[in-house]
């Protein structure tokens, strides 16, 4: 049965419940109210990022879904920010995007496409100096130079190597 | 609630928590509008050296800076790596302590890498600004575990996994401190690891070994103290500790084992109740006679890696065919003089017998000098005749390891054995 989903500038998506419950936040949503035709309000999630979250729900349909038991990113020694050739074509998007479909996972919950994201963003950071980092992001360094230079001292060992 | 009301809450959930990290300023670049456990989570998967990435990400603005102090996780992988600069040895423990402290509860995977350690006098002529004494210097793997372990053992808890890479210059006191200090309930480790490079045993690559003192056993070596069921991987030098091991493993089951390395064991006092490892997938014996009693007593169903060491007055009974029936590859050994011609006739019967009972093997890996090229692709061709496909064999390498300065040098001849 379809789902019907409406977005924050109002665009209703109709979706297959089977792509729709790619994210576990629809999927207890539908849960809890069961069998029905109500639309489902996503006020976080605008059209277009719909679109490419769905995008991504639709390829990875048939995917396990996550039970939860395997280890976290952050309990896995040897981290991987390798990407699929598929998920790194379409995570190949300019930088308000990618941020839009990051907060959409999450909100969606939908970890996979999350750590995708979170994987694309870490692969940009990595290798790069702290200058090298806000220019990418456009972030303003708010560090007196006395504050910076404290950093640094009580990190000397990592830096002064 | 309706679907339209439970939207709304989670988006009125979500607007907070991007508030959050708005608060301060109200123009914050895009990547900062990210929740800050979203931040964390890319931070995480970030796979710089731990401390480095830690130090750049904190220098990028004081709302990183924030996130990366106080995220535990983040600080729960301890590294030190070979390349240090031994001069300064204080930043590493600061380092050490300064992880321990920012981690806070988060459970600790732990890798020391001490192999290129100058000796003392090296380390004096390169000027280190706080030098240490002499007895601290010898002992600087004792102290940095030491630290890691905690005054009052208040970490040990939270350790998961202890990998250690000691110099080879590490003296028999130093290895029984380390020892010393590490004796404890080690209650969520699922790794454990201590190496030293073992130059003078040329036929083995650089052994994993559990106690790196392979001659002289510390006086009390205490009791293995490991949880069963979480343990994932273990190596032994100390045929001490491995004995001990052996004699848990007959009445208790280790349920995540996976990874086991034996050089030696006292066979006097292993008994013959089978060893039942379900998860075993590979299994490294380093001493023939340990080969000759562990192998009849394996109930290790999923085993598809194993290295052996075979000794001719051994014979061949012990090497009961359901050993090999998973097998992928196999190392195999010799436990006598090599680069004697003729040896091959020896390791001939073995080796048939592995081959016939292994119909997955894919890779076989021999000790040049007892047996040539001409002896592996007459074997495998007799095997194939008579009816052993051996179709996923595919390579047999003979491994040739000599010594030039004392530096091991290793070359391999890979033999293409495939069937046509």
């Amino acid at each position: 049965m379809p789902v019907l989903l409406v977005t924050s500038d109002n665009e209703q998506f109709r979706v297959e419940k089977v792509v729709a419950q790619r994210s576990v936040l629809i999927k207890n949503m539908l849960e809890d109210v069961g069998e029905s035709d109500q639309p489902i309000p996503l006020p976080n999630v605008t059209a277009p990022v719909l679109k490419k979250v769905l995008e991504y729900c639709d390829h990875h349909q048939t995917d396990p879904l996550p039970t939860g038991d395997e280890p976290s990113a952050d309990e896995s020694r040897k981290r991987t920010t390798d990407i699929s050739e598929w998920d790194q074509k379409f995570i190949t998007v300019d930088q308000e995007m990618l941020f839009e479909i990051i907060l959409a996972a999450n909100y969606l919950d939908i970890k996979p496409l999350l750590d995708v994201g979170c994987k694309t963003v870490a692969n940009m950071i990595k290798g790069k100096s702290p200058e090298e980092i806000r220019k990418l992001f456009n972030i303003v360094n708010d560090f007196t130079p006395e504050e910076e230079a404290q950093i640094k001292k009580e990190n000397e060992w990592a830096e002064d190597r | 609630m309706s679907l339209r009301e439970q939207g709304a809450e989670t988006q009125m959930n979500s607007t907070e928590e991007i508030a959050k990290g708005d608060s301060n300023q109200p123009s914050q670049p895009l990547i900062n509008q990210l929740p800050h456990e979203v931040l964390s989570l890319i931070f995480l998967v970030c796979d710089d050296p731990q401390m480095e990435r830690n130090l750049n990400l904190s220098l990028v603005c004081k709302t990183w800076q924030r996130i990366v102090v106080s995220e535990p996780v983040l600080w729960s992988n301890i590294t030190i790596q070979r390349d240090r600069d031994i001069t300064k040895l204080h930043f590493l423990w600061h380092q050490i302590e300064m992880s321990l402290v920012r981690s806070k509860q988060a459970p600790l995977n732990i890798l020391v890498d001490l192999r290129d350690t100058p000796g003392y006098h090296e380390y004096m002529d390169k000027g280190p600004r706080n030098p240490v004494s002499r007895e601290e210097y010898d002992d600087i793997t004792a102290a940095t575990i030491l630290r890691l372990v905690g005054n009052d053992r208040e970490h040990m808890h939270r350790w998961r996994s202890f990998e250690l890479h000691c110099p080879e210059s590490l003296t028999r006191i130093a290895v029984m401190n380390v020892w010393r200090v590490l004796e404890g309930r080690y209650e969520t480790l699922t790794q454990f690891l201590i190496s030293s490079l073992q130059s003078s045993l040329p036929h083995i690559k650089p052994s994993p070994v559990l106690n790196s003192c392979t001659t002289e056993q510390p006086t009390h070596p205490g009791e293995i103290l490991v949880n069963p069921s979480r343990l994932t991987r273990i190596s032994f030098d100390s045929y001490q500790m491995a004995t001990t091991f052996l004699r848990m493993a007959a009445t208790t089951i280790f349920s995540a084992l996976s990874s086991l390395h034996i050089w030696k064991i006292d066979t006097q006092e292993i008994s013959d109740a089978p060893l039942h490892f379900p998860r075993l997938s590979t299994l490294r014996l380093y001493n023939a006679l340990t080969g000759q009693v562990i192998l009849p007593l394996l109930a290790a169903p999923h085993l598809t890696n194993m290295t052996f060491t075979w000794w001719q007055e051994s014979g061949i009974d012990f090497l009961l065919p359901s050993i090999f029936t998973n097998l992928k590859t196999l190392h195999f050994y010799m436990n006598q003089s090599w680069n004697v011609d003729g040896v091959y006739r020896y390791p001939r019967e073995p080796l048939r017998v592995a081959l016939s009972s292994a119909p997955l093997l894919r890779k076989l890996k021999i000790v040049a000098g007892s047996m040539s090229r001409e002896n592996a692709i007459d074997l495998v061709g007799e095997l194939r005749a008579e009816g052993y496909s051996l179709e996923k064999l595919t390579q047999v390498t003979l491994v040739n390891a000599t010594f030039i300065d004392r530096k091991q040098q290793t070359t391999v001849d890979v033999i293409d054995i495939a069937v046509q």
